[in-house]
């Protein structure tokens, strides 16, 4: 059998809420709220779903920057759940982060030497004309002209800036990468090729990646596997073809039917959903989604749904498909 | 002829400390009434300036127009004074919807201070008619509970809401011209689709102009008719949307289209990994140009008319017509 990367069961992330009193029951954010999934190893995860359904809590969990309210999670085997701090620096080193904005994440009076060294200095004790030299290279991975190195973040475009960002992530070349809307923040063209360089190193180095985005035709374009989730628990998933040109779940045909494409030619063909994502305090009894879906029935205000088995690897939750 | 807006040969450059530098180098477009007209562009490409140009509101410090026009109805926005700018233009005749709903709101006002401020200046209301003005500004945006959100602060409301608060503030006196400099930058797909349709379903009840700023061409494909490509401050091609999405002739037109991700299957072309020096008084896009030929180092191209009001800047698109 295959080896899966990251395995993750059960995952449940709660974050309290201040109460104004008391007395009065505290009350929880169920932010992720039972998540099972399975990386293999050379996979593209795709993690679509609306801000606030959990996905950026879901990856900081599966990194231990937030520690779980309940469930398990391995990483190569390993169980990592309740692993020291010091314990998890080793395996800090596997897995990587790529932020949202490369405005933010790269410290505007560090040298770029410095912002892509840092990881070199921590954990392999580069220094001098080694730690140049590496940087160097790596800088010439993400297609960065190596004068670069004595450059502050502010004298690049956005678009490299967010190269910088992959080379800090890649200098300690780990296993996993996990790209938090690595595009959002930068042009069509630039993003066209960061996402050429991201296939590119995938190839090279035998990454593993998990994507979170809300551009889909990014995540069909680069992932083998698309998960969608909605306030804190997955609502489908599959293999990538299957799930964006035959979505099963409402959620996810409504997610999709409302990318403005050029292929679409006017406004009514953009499918909008009713309403706010309901609040991940008070959650909407039965199935989660019943309150904006609008193909709801009586049975989903009462009972949530469970998964059904659609094709090979795809399934969704959803009442709809058990009863065909 | 002259047409319900109207920009003529507008340049617009900024001090800088290496000199002054032009941005934006705007031939011409035109707007009818009751037109949406799509502006596409990478960042930097001289978008927000424009906008900001028609409202009179460039830093006047810096900016230095050169020349040109910018006309409503006629009238010459440039030459007015702030004043008349103010108390007949901005807010009322003309008004616009900023990039990002999350900051363009006061965090320390409530809704209806901030819709109640536009009403009291432009239109002198008080009271009681006042609070029902705003509430039906909220309304028109289609928020439900109006009268309990005009007593919420910003925070309170979710991304989609405040893009609608700030729509209903920047319709509430009755505009008939509309900036929006991307709408649904930072929103949902599924609340951006939302806000699409409530700007085009304004547009039609209310008979008012847009002018919608993107840097996507799916999103201008849905909503415009009629589309305008700037790049580095110059209008490379214009045209109406189907022509322009199917029988582009610009390399760039082409190289924002195809730097869509489209499946798996098909690979990302992207003509920009092209980099040239540029060339001082030649195309602007001969540095990343893949088709460029030799007389593009030599002359700017202007916009020539192709077919019908389909427009192209480009010396490749006029040998083919020949």
């Amino acid at each position: 059998m295959n080896q899966s990367l990251v395995t993750i069961e059960g995952l449940v992330k709660y974050f309290p809420v201040r109460s104004s009193s008391l007395i009065s029951p505290k009350k929880w954010i169920k932010a992720v709220d039972g998540v099972d999934l399975d990386i293999q190893a050379g996979e593209v995860i795709g993690l679509v779903g609306e801000s606030g359904c959990g996905k950026t809590t879901l990856v900081n969990v599966l990194l231990r920057l937030e520690n779980p309210t309940a469930g398990a999670i391995f990483f190569n085997g390993l169980d990592i759940t309740h692993l020291s701090q010091k314990m998890l620096r080793k395996i800090r080193k596997d897995i990587q982060i790529v932020f949202q904005d490369p405005f933010w994440s790269l410290n505007p009076r560090m040298l770029i030497r410095d912002v892509v060294g840092e990881p070199l200095i921590v954990h392999q004790k580069l220094s001098g004309t080694e730690l140049v030299t590496k940087v160097e290279q790596l800088l010439e991975m993400v297609g960065l002209p190596r004068e670069g190195v004595y450059k502050y973040p502010h004298e690049f475009s956005g678009g490299q800036r967010q190269r910088i960002a992959i080379a800090r992530a890649l200098a300690l070349e780990p296993k996993l990468l996990v790209l938090d809307e690595p595009t959002s923040a930068i042009d069509i063209l630039s993003q066209a090729q960061i996402l050429d360089l991201l296939a590119q190193l995938k190839q090279k180095f035998g990454l593993t990646y998990i994507l979170i985005s809300h551009d889909l035709s990014v995540v069909n374009y680069m992932s083998d596997r698309i998960v969608v989730m909605y306030l804190g628990k997955v609502v489908e998933e599959g293999p990538a073809n299957d799930v964006f040109h035959s979505p099963v779940h409402p959620y996810t045909q409504a997610l999709f039917n409302a990318i403005p494409d050029i292929s679409k030619s006017c406004l009514s063909d953009l499918q909008t959903l009713e309403g706010n994502l309901p609040s991940a305090i008070n959650l909407p009894t039965g199935c989660r989604f019943h309150t904006r879906c609008p193909k709801k029935m009586d049975i989903c205000s009462t009972l949530e749904p469970n998964f059904t088995q659609v094709a090979e690897k795809h399934r969704a939750a959803c009442h709809l498909l058990s009863l065909s | 002829m002259s047409g319900y807006f109207e920009i003529n040969d507008l340049r617009v450059g900024f001090r800088t400390y290496e000199g002054e530098k032009q941005v934006l180098n705007i031939e011409h477009i035109s707007i009818d009434r009751g037109e949406t007209f799509g502006l596409v562009g990478e960042s930097g490409a001289g978008k927000t300036v424009l906008a900001l140009a028609i409202l009179n509101l460039l830093p006047a410090a810096s900016a230095i127009i050169y020349n040109g026009e910018i006309c409503l109805e006629g009238e010459n926005l440039l030459t007015k004074t702030q004043e008349e700018m103010r108390e007949i233009y901005r807010g009322k005749r003309i008004s616009m919807i900023f990039q990002d709903p999350m900051s363009t709101l006061n965090p320390v006002f409530t809704v209806g201070q901030q819709l109640g401020k536009v009403l009291q200046h432009h239109r002198g209301l008080k009271g009681k008619e006042l609070v029902s003005k705003s509430i039906d500004a909220l309304e028109m945006v289609k928020l439900p509970d109006a009268s309990s959100i005009l007593n919420k602060y910003p925070h309170e409301l979710s991304g989609g809401q405040r893009q609608r608060v700030i729509i209903a503030i920047a319709l509430s006196c009755d505009a008939e011209f509309l900036i929006a400099d991307e709408p649904t930058r930072n929103l949902d797909v599924t609340i951006q689709a939302g806000i699409l349709k409530l700007i085009d379903e304004l547009q039609r009840n209310l008979n008012i102009s847009v002018l919608f700023i993107a840097n996507n061409m799916g999103l201008v494909n849905v909503t415009c008719k009629n589309i305008g490509i700037l790049y580095n401050g110059k209008l490379v091609e214009t045209g109406p949307s189907h022509q322009l999405i199917n029988h582009h002739t610009h390399p760039y037109t082409e190289a924002l289209i195809s730097a869509i991700p489209r499946s798996k299957e098909e690979k990302l072309k992207f003509a920009s990994a092209i980099i040239r020096p540029e060339v001082a008084g030649g195309c602007p896009y001969y540095s990343r140009c893949a088709q460029a030929i030799e007389v593009c180092t030599q002359k700017n191209p202007i916009l020539q008319p192709i077919s019908g009001t389909h427009q192209v800047a480009c010396f490749l698109a006029y040998r083919g017509e020949q």
